[in-house]
């Protein structure tokens, strides 16, 4: 379960990492940032949930992003390198291929480190960081989360038991048996909410000056792996804030891909869009070569 | 000093006579382990409650209660949280948040203590306890005994003077339970915490204590160490005594001399003793009658398992069922007695043996009573066994069935304000009309006091009489050993043995009576108290017990009929309800989209389509919806709170302004940043003020509960692609609580179920369109324009559901995706969208359809509860 040594880091720096990462996919449309993103999206995807997990998690994307890429080209005209004219003499541009299939890898990597974000970034890590600045909507959060499995297994085993007492034997009586399952549901968590908010108040809910502890402590590590995190990111932000890496679709391809400071650029958004993957394998080589001593 | 000095309490509940507890006056003393027990209603709970001003219910109150010498009142909440240490009787619904150790630290986070102190505390209490080892876990995965002491746990990291418990142990299984009470007795001892409980298990608990309070009908009428109670019991000749530990019991009856055996041990040396100076009679064996029928249900080497990679959990499975047998299946936990009983109701199927069942009705009392208990009293209740049956049509077999289990009295009382016998004779009531020729039965006899149990077995005895096969799974020694015709034992997926209870519990050193323990040595066969006492030349005592009146009269209850729709509106409400499904279908499945892109002017041509669309969808509204009741004309105040008006008005300021900067400086991708940006501007004065007032224990409860039961609702609906229940739950939300709550379920709902399905660049815009539905359905029924009823309320619910969260989800597709959007995307997204949001809207109109009255109730009767409105 804790094979992701990024995951063990202090829940502030999973998030930076994240909001930086999908911050930077979604905003940014340069052709060679997407293509970072995406990639080292993926290679996270795929180390984080393995071959099974990623294919699951990501195979449904490849024919939506197909169908996004090749519907652009359809319907927008723009650009000035006209490769053919459709059937109502609206003509097909390279800018607008290229265009759709920026748009399409940018969505592919959003969704992807979405996906990353969900298996790193666990309820408890959002309940902690929202719990000082938000403690009661993040304790909202808990016991939601708390709730619905409670619920669940309970709504599970009254439809059990009803189908037990009687067989539905169509459509109807099945709506009408899920009908009443969850009605009993409701009266029965009513009741239990009362007894929760008993046990809030009697540990003392609602006296002045709540505190939030966690289990989580800031390290050294931690404080390092955010300094390297904000250098790569500023490397990364800084050359599209001074206009050096603008990049246009249309009217036609227009701009520096591979100049210095670009290559410099590019460098640095690899690093950090790949930090947790270089923590990741740093800590499966420095095991390796602790067993290898034994 | 006294931890607690009780003088002279008397508590009255509103609107009632009679006081539930007269004239109380007890001391607690520091390191004090004091039992209170009493036959159930006798005012236990209510006692302890008094002891806490925080749970202390509403009502009339005289007398003084000092803690420490201080009066409770006067004593801050701070210090009661610390001081005092509360564990209630559910385990599951104690706990508040998803982690154990969040759950630990609660208490302190509550009370402000810093995170070194609470991590030192919780550290030091997790090792007490054993709880390291499940530290990381979520509370979901414990079992019932891990989540008790988990309950314990973290009151005891308060270091509370005094630990009150409210039965802690009636959910849980004899060994997590025993458990449990040796948990506490360490306590006790080690840490010197003063123990009030009370408790059902006295025979556990009794030899750890050294007081025992009994309270009967509010008054305590023994306050004394637990032999000297026991003596004041005995004079009284009180029906607690049978609630006595066995031990205790037989040296009562039979009159010895020695001093009064607390434990099993000293029972057994006592007779010892006893049996050296006289004769004992030996009991005849009473070996099992074979039956002579056929059996009614018969399992022939029956295997079983979950999945075809699990273990298996039923190995060859063997037994019979007669008609007219109380069959016993005891067994530890786990062993797949609970997984037999659902093979014996055909839910599960077995893929290697057969089973065979004659029986046409095979039906099961789950072990919670509360899943059968579904309406707003026991009548209807029950009435709901008979689907579009009226009342006089079944009345004789209800009224035969509320006599058999004796619910005469309690037919318009709400199910879930009864006691836990009171609904378990319901919900067997309910199964029972289905006329069962098997009844299965799941722990039935778990958390109920011994006079329930009494009552229990009789009504099983009328039924077997009756030639039913009653197969019931139990932990209860006692009560089989006691009422069963055969008893099995159940170990590593199969029956191992299976006798009449006397061969059965007679060869057992472990899984056996009290009474046996005690007394096997001498007398083998003696399996229950009064055969020991039979044994000792004694006479057994005769309990009277109220007989079985023959019917009751279940009086149909008064019946509202809703006014008549006049016939022009039905006609007008047909047509256009017609007009409305024949567009939708043409719209959605007929129409060329190609044309959206080859024609410009799409609107022009086909507007006016989706124009008549509509119309004659708010025509239909309008021709079935009916005017308001007086009573809910009352509830729709018209006003709306300053805070909400203030929230609202502070969301719109900042859309404006967000526009203006954002098509300033925007740059590459400002549709979605502008978007985005208003989206979580408009969410925040929610978010901020419901934080800045700091909400009460109560409302966030509410609030949690019902986003998770709108989340967990999709489980039971997933057979149904589309149809979730969380839409309307947002909706009933709004109209039952406000706007702003509303809002906040809403948007907590869809923030939540990301959590568990996966977040997405989606998340915001979820969380607005929900928030503004539920947001929508409060304001709307503030101002008296939306009602209280299933018309209204579903036709808009679906809606809503079409306009506002297809209306946001459509766009915010485009907006997501694409960098230049534009109003033809936009409307493409619309137009591609309208099958999904039709079915959504429906799936919403339908849940409120048939929802809307009975959920209102529900969350009505809550209200009430938490005192937030007055009946």
């Amino acid at each position: 379960m804790n094979k992701d040594a990024f995951s063990g880091f202090h829940p502030a720096v999973n998030l930076a990492f994240f909001v930086a990462a999908l911050g930077m996919t979604m905003f940014i449309q340069q052709p060679v940032y997407l293509l970072i993103s995406m990639i080292s999206g993926c290679a996270y995807l795929l180390y984080l949930q393995g071959k099974k997990g990623f294919l699951r998690q990501v195979g449904y994307l490849a024919p939506i992003l197909i169908l996004m890429a090749i519907m652009n080209p359809m319907f927008n005209h723009e650009g000035v390198t006209v490769l053919w004219y459709l059937h109502n003499d609206n003509p097909v541009t390279v800018e607008a291929i290229c265009f759709g299939l920026a748009s399409a890898v940018m969505m592919g990597a959003s969704i992807v480190w979405f996906n990353c974000c969900n298996t790193v970034f666990t309820s408890d890590k959002i309940i902690y960081l929202f719990g000082r600045v938000i403690p009661a909507l993040s304790l909202l959060i808990s016991m939601t989360l708390r709730f619905v499995p409670q619920f669940k297994n309970f709504l599970q085993s009254v439809l059990r038991t009803q189908k037990a007492m009687h067989k539905p034997e169509n459509t109807k009586e099945k709506l009408q048996q899920a009908l009443s399952a969850f009605s009993a549901t409701v009266s029965w968590a009513m009741e239990q909410s009362i007894i929760s908010a008993d046990s809030m108040k009697s540990r003392g809910y609602g006296v002045q000056g709540r505190t939030a502890f966690s289990i989580y402590t800031f390290e050294k590590r931690d404080g390092i792996a955010l300094g390297i995190l904000a250098l790569l990111c500023a490397g990364a932000a800084f050359p599209h804030l001074f206009g050096q890496m603008g990049f246009a679709y249309y009217p036609s391809l227009t701009g520096e891909l591979l100049g210095p400071v670009q290559i410099l650029a590019y460098l640095c958004y690899g690093g950090m869009c790949n930090l947790p993957l270089i923590i990741d394998v740093m800590e499966d080589r420095k095991w390796n070569a602790l067993r290898s001593k034994i | 000093m006294e931890r607690f000095k009780i003088q002279n309490l008397t508590f009255t509940y509103p609107e009632q006579e009679i006081p539930v507890l007269r004239n109380v006056s007890a001391v607690l003393h520091p390191g004090d382990f004091a039992v209170l027990a009493g036959p159930s209603g006798c005012g236990k709970s209510t006692m302890l409650r008094q002891l806490k001003t925080v749970l202390a219910p509403h009502g009339k109150k005289e007398g003084e209660i000092l803690f420490n010498g201080t009066p409770l009142d006067q004593v801050d909440n701070r210090t009661q949280s610390a001081r005092i240490g509360f564990v209630l009787q559910d385990p599951d619904s104690q706990i508040v948040t998803d982690k154990v150790w969040h759950e630990l630290a609660f208490g302190l986070e509550s009370l402000g203590v810093d995170s070194t102190t609470i991590r030192g505390r919780v550290a030091e209490m997790a090792s007490f306890f054993g709880i390291q080892t499940w530290f990381h876990m979520e509370v979901t995965q414990l079992s019932g005994g891990q989540k008790q002491l988990l309950n314990l746990a973290s009151i005891m990291v308060l270091q509370p003077d005094v630990l009150i418990l409210d039965e802690p142990t009636s959910q849980l299984d004899p060994i997590a339970a025993t458990d449990f009470l040796q948990t506490l007795g360490r306590i006790n001892r080690e840490l010197g915490t003063t123990i009030l409980i009370c408790e059902h298990r006295l025979e556990d608990v009794i030899p750890m204590a050294n007081r025992l309070l009994i309270l009967d009908k509010g008054v305590l009428i023994a306050d004394d160490t637990p032999v000297g109670s026991f003596e004041i019991l005995r004079n009284l000749n009180h029906p607690m005594l049978h609630s006595m530990p066995t031990p205790m019991q037989i040296w009562s009856v039979l009159n010895w001399d020695t001093p009064c055996p607390m434990t099993v041990s000293d029972g057994r040396n006592q007779l010892t003793e006893w049996a050296d100076e006289h004769a004992l009679t030996q009991i005849p064996e009473r070996p099992a009658e074979v039956p002579k029928d056929e059996p009614l249900i018969t399992l022939d080497e029956v295997w079983f398992r979950y999945e075809k990679d699990t273990p298996d959990i039923l190995k060859s499975v063997s037994m019979k069922a007669y008609p007219g047998e109380l069959l016993c299946i005891l067994g530890g936990n786990g062993t797949g007695k609970s997984t037999t009983l659902s093979v014996l109701s055909g839910i599960r199927k077995p893929y290697r043996g057969k089973f065979s069942c004659k029986a046409k009705r095979v039906t099961a009392l789950p072990q919670n009573p509360q899943m059968l208990l579904v309406k707003k009293n026991v009548r209807e209740d029950l009435l709901s066994v008979f689907p579009g049956k009226k009342l006089h049509e079944v009345a004789d077999k209800i009224g035969e069935m509320v006599a058999l289990c004796r619910l005469e009295g309690l037919l318009d009382r709400h199910p879930f304000d009864l006691s836990g016998g009171e609904q378990q004779r319901t919900a067997l009531a309910k199964v029972l009309l289905q006329n069962p020729e098997v009844l299965l039965l799941d722990e039935p006899t778990k958390g109920v006091d011994n006079d329930f149990k009494i009552t229990f077995a009789q009504i099983l005895k009328e039924l077997t009489d009756r030639g039913v096969c009653v197969i019931m799974v139990s932990h209860d020694v006692e009560f089989c050993a006691q009422y069963a015709d055969r008893c099995g034992l159940f170990f590593d997926g199969s029956i191992v043995t299976m006798d009449a209870p006397q061969p059965f519990f007679a060869g057992k050193s472990f899984y056996t009576t009290a009474a046996n323990r005690m007394a096997r040595h001498l007398l083998p066969n003696a399996v229950t108290s009064e055969d020991v006492i039979v044994a000792c030349g004694g006479e057994v005592p005769k309990r009277e017990l109220p007989g079985c009146p023959e019917k009751v009269d279940v009086a149909p209850p008064e019946e509202r009929k809703p006014q008549k729709l006049p016939l022009w509106r039905k006609i007008l409400g047909a047509v256009s309800g017609a007009v409305f499904i024949g567009l939708l279908l043409y719209t959605s499945l007929a129409l060329d989209l190609s044309a959206l892109y080859q024609e410009g002017d799409f609107i022009g041509r086909y507007g006016w389509l989706y124009a008549v669309m509509f119309l004659s969808f708010g025509v239909f509204a309008a021709c079935i919806s009916r005017k308001p009741s007086r009573r809910e004309q009352r509830l729709m105040s018209g006003k709306l709170s300053t805070r909400t008006k203030l929230t609202i008005l502070l969301s719109l300021m900042l859309i404006p302004l967000t526009l203006w900067v954002g098509l300033k400086w925007g740059g590459g991708r400002k549709y979605m940043l502008i978007s985005l940006a208003i989206i979580l501007e408009t969410m925040l004065p929610f978010f901020l003020i419901f934080e800045g007032r700091k909400p009460q224990a109560r409302e966030l409860v509410i609030l949690s509960v019902l986003s998770a039961l709108a989340i967990g609702g999709r489980a039971v609906f997933f057979a149904m692609p589309g149809f979730k229940p969380v839409a309307a739950m947002v909706i009933l939300t709004g109209v039952a609580f406000g706007a702003e709550a509303g809002f906040m379920v809403g948007s907590m709902t869809m923030f939540c179920s990301n959590v568990l399905f996966g977040q997405g660049p989606w998340t915001p815009w979820q969380m607005f369109a929900m928030g503004i539905m539920g947001l929508l359905a409060g304001v709307l029924f503030r101002k008296g324009i939306l009602h209280r009823e299933r018309f209204s309320l579903s036709i808009f619910g679906a809606l809503v559901t079409f306009l506002i969260y297809g209306g946001i989800m459509n766009p915010a597709s485009v907006l997501m995706y694409q960098a230049n959007p534009d109003w033809q995307m936009v409307l493409t997204a619309y137009i591609t969208g309208v099958p999904a949001d039709a079915i959504h809207a429906l799936a919403t109109g339908l849940f409120l359809w048939f929802l809307s009255e009975p959920m209102l109730e529900k969350l009505d009767r809550v209200k009430v509860k938490y005192g937030l409105i007055e009946r």
